[in-house]
């Protein structure tokens, strides 16, 4: 393993990595910073510009933005308590109140420093298991992996939706969406109502903007018509130099803190559906009930900033040891790179670490350069960063919205695909207007076809008889949390709010 | 809201649904061309039964559920989840006929005119009104993709 990462730092210690590196982080903190936008609308923004990069470049880029756009969202949760990506919100808990007392600096350089922690620890962690666990998946057949899609739909139903039902019809309808083209095996049409634009399906990328980037910025547009932006408040100044100055022993007085919530956010992250934000809250509780000081958090406590950011940031890396390792991604922004992935030849999966270990551990490689170079950029933009704050909503929402629509014409020539996006813009609006998740419709929709294939495979190989998801113990296992997690999120919660509502107050 | 939201959308779901299990993908689709394969109707049925049934339920449910309570936070959206009523109906319908119009005005004059004027349009519907960012956007927003589409790229955006 570790000659194998050696080669990869070889492979992706280049300029030109490094400028693409070095551009993504830039991009993802600043979108990160924008309130409403955030690292998945950057990816699924940018996704399609890769085309044009080699693969190493193409996801060191992403995984820049991906990183970027998570520590981003901490600069105006210190700045403004107005968190920039929903997991930035426990880090508003300190970080503006620090900020009020007069070191926004402090709380910024804490959250940049936690944040790089557990980037760090994490991106260790994929390293370590991402072979072992590929190893394991090896042994799958096509039985087992129609079982753990299964599962994966019910696990990110269930945990990333409120409602369980609202979230597995949204998987279902991303399903749907997933089967229009050319079916796989027999190459008959299937929903493509005529148009050849359809054969190939519908785009990846084309939905994910609808839904992810253009969606939001729709919504955000339609409530900033009826309810005008407040003035920002202006950011309280340090009084004396020494207020934004971080000792390396004030950092380091939370290493205990760090390395929970660490802890917790790669905990978190390995398991498909569980969000960033859980992390975040998570590492920060962890770090309350811990602290020898617990009264302190909430006043501006570093080691609440510790506790948050270290969590939210190690989510990034381990989210990538069941993509890598089973091609099923543990959240949007991984559903997003595989969706990268595809676009240049890899296919996600346990076969990944065989047919492309160079490629794999020359992402490894660039994973850590990243954290360097975030922290270089990170430290420098400090100042920087909150100014982009004071650029109005009414200016860089529109921006956003033509952003789109070049980003699907660009690498597709296809104004079909823009047409589609427009489409999937106004579903999405609808969908986040009536609660219903669009991660569990994109996650649907990108494992749909790996779960027909290896369903289709399974009855090829074993004449019709689907009795093999019963008897082969790793299918068996599956099945059986996907039942689990069906009652305990479907009828169990159903009847206690029933019994809870009914309680006498 | 949230309630009659639940409610009518899971009626319209599950009509939709039936729609599909009955009409447009038996309409849409082959039979199976080899033994020992699945249909190629049987992943988009299987999808749209799921729909149905659980739209169904969710319009039940929602039905025999006490009026909308205290509100409380939508985890993936916040409060952007409050329903759908008059004003979004309208907010969708606004935006299906300016992306319209936006489609029409990219195959006939052009990228860089109509993200001009979309600009302009969306500036002003967001309450921008201040003439001098409005028009610096406008130009320069859209020159520049089309520059950066060109040189980086080599694709001409028509």
């Amino acid at each position: 393993m570790l000659e194998s990462l050696i080669a990869g730092f070889e492979a992706a210690l280049t300029l030109q990595n490094i400028m693409f590196i070095s551009l993504g982080l830039v991009i993802g903190i600043i979108f990160g910073v924008l309130p409403g936008l955030g690292s998945v609308t950057a990816i699924a923004l940018l996704v399609p510009i890769t085309f044009y990069m080699s693969p190493l470049a193409a996801i060191a880029f992403l995984v820049g933005v991906n990183k970027g756009g998570t520590s981003g969202g901490a600069v105006p949760a210190i700045l403004l308590n107005a968190p920039g990506t929903p997991e930035a919100a426990a880090t508003a808990r300190d970080g503006y109140p620090l900020a009020q007392q007069g070191k926004p600096e402090k709380a910024m350089k804490m959250a940049l420093y936690s944040s790089i922690f557990g980037d760090t620890f994490s991106d260790i962690v994929l390293i370590l298991l991402a072979a072992p666990f590929a190893a394991i998946a090896l042994r799958f057949g096509p039985a087992e992996f129609t079982s753990i899609v299964l599962f994966s739909f019910t696990l990110i139903a269930a945990l990333a939706a409120k409602s369980l039902t609202k979230g597995v019809l949204s998987a279902a309808l991303g399903i749907f969406l997933s089967t229009w083209g050319l079916d796989p095996v027999d190459s008959t049409t299937r929903m493509t109502f005529g148009y050849t634009e359809l054969f190939d399906g519908i785009s990846l990328n084309a939905l994910a903007i609808g839904t992810l980037a253009l969606s939001s910025v729709l919504v955000q547009i339609m409530d900033l018509r009826r309810t005008p932006p407040k003035p920002l408040a202006p950011v309280v100044q340090a009084d004396y130099a020494a207020d934004n100055k971080l000792t390396f022993a004030e950092y380091w007085a939370n290493w205990r803190t760090l390395l929970r919530s660490a802890c917790i956010g790669a905990g978190v992250g390995m398991l498909p559906g569980l969000g960033v934000s859980l992390a975040a809250f998570l590492g920060y509780g962890a770090a309350q009930r811990a602290s020898k000081t617990p009264e302190k958090f909430g006043t501006g406590a570093l080691e609440g900033l510790a506790g948050s950011e270290a969590a939210n940031s190690a989510v990034v890396g381990s989210n990538l040891i069941p993509t890598i390792a089973l091609g099923i991604p543990g959240n949007v922004a991984a559903a997003l790179l595989i969706g990268a992935f595809m676009i240049h030849g890899v296919v996600p999966g346990p076969m990944m670490m065989i047919e492309h270990a160079e490629l794999v551990y020359s992402i490894f490689a660039a994973m850590l350069m990243a954290n360097v170079l975030h922290l270089i950029i990170g430290r420098i933009g400090i100042r920087f960063w909150g100014q982009v704050l004071r650029v109005p909503k009414t200016i860089i929402l529109p921006i956003v919205v033509i952003l789109c629509i070049a980003g699907v014409y660009i690498p597709t020539n296809s104004w079909f695909d823009v047409g589609i996006m427009f489409a999937f813009g106004a579903l999405g609006v609808a969908m986040r207007r009536a609660g219903f998740s669009i991660v569990c419709l994109v996650i649907g929709f990108l494992l749909g076809p790996m779960f027909e294939l290896s369903l289709r495979q399974t009855l090829l190989m074993y004449k019709s008889d689907l009795s093999i998801l019963l008897t082969s113990p790793i299918s068996l296992t599956f099945l059986v949390l996907t039942v689990f997690f069906l009652w305990r999120f479907g009828p169990a919660q159903w009847l206690r709010r029933r019994r809870a509502s009914r309680t006498p107050q | 809201m949230i309630r009659r939201t639940d409610i009518v959308s899971g009626l319209i779901l599950a009509a939709l649904s039936i729609l599909l299990l009955l009409w447009i993908i038996p309409a849409n689709t082959s039979p199976p061309q080899s033994e020992n394969n699945l249909s190629p109707a049987f992943l988009p049925s299987l999808a749209a039964l799921v729909m149905g049934t659980l739209a169904a339920l969710l319009a039940i449910v929602s039905w025999t559920s006490p009026p909308d309570g205290p509100e409380i936070l939508h985890e993936e959206f916040g409060d952007e989840a409050r329903g759908i009523g008059p004003a979004e109906i309208s907010d969708i319908v606004v935006w299906s006929a300016f992306s319209a119009a936006m489609m029409a005005g990219f195959l006939t004059i052009g990228f860089l005119p109509t993200a001009v004027a979309a600009l302009v349009l969306i500036m002003l519907y967001t309450g921008e009104r201040r003439p001098i960012p409005i028009a610096a956007v406008a130009i320069a927003v859209p020159l520049a993709l089309q520059q950066i589409a060109w040189h980086a790229f080599t694709v001409q955006l028509p």
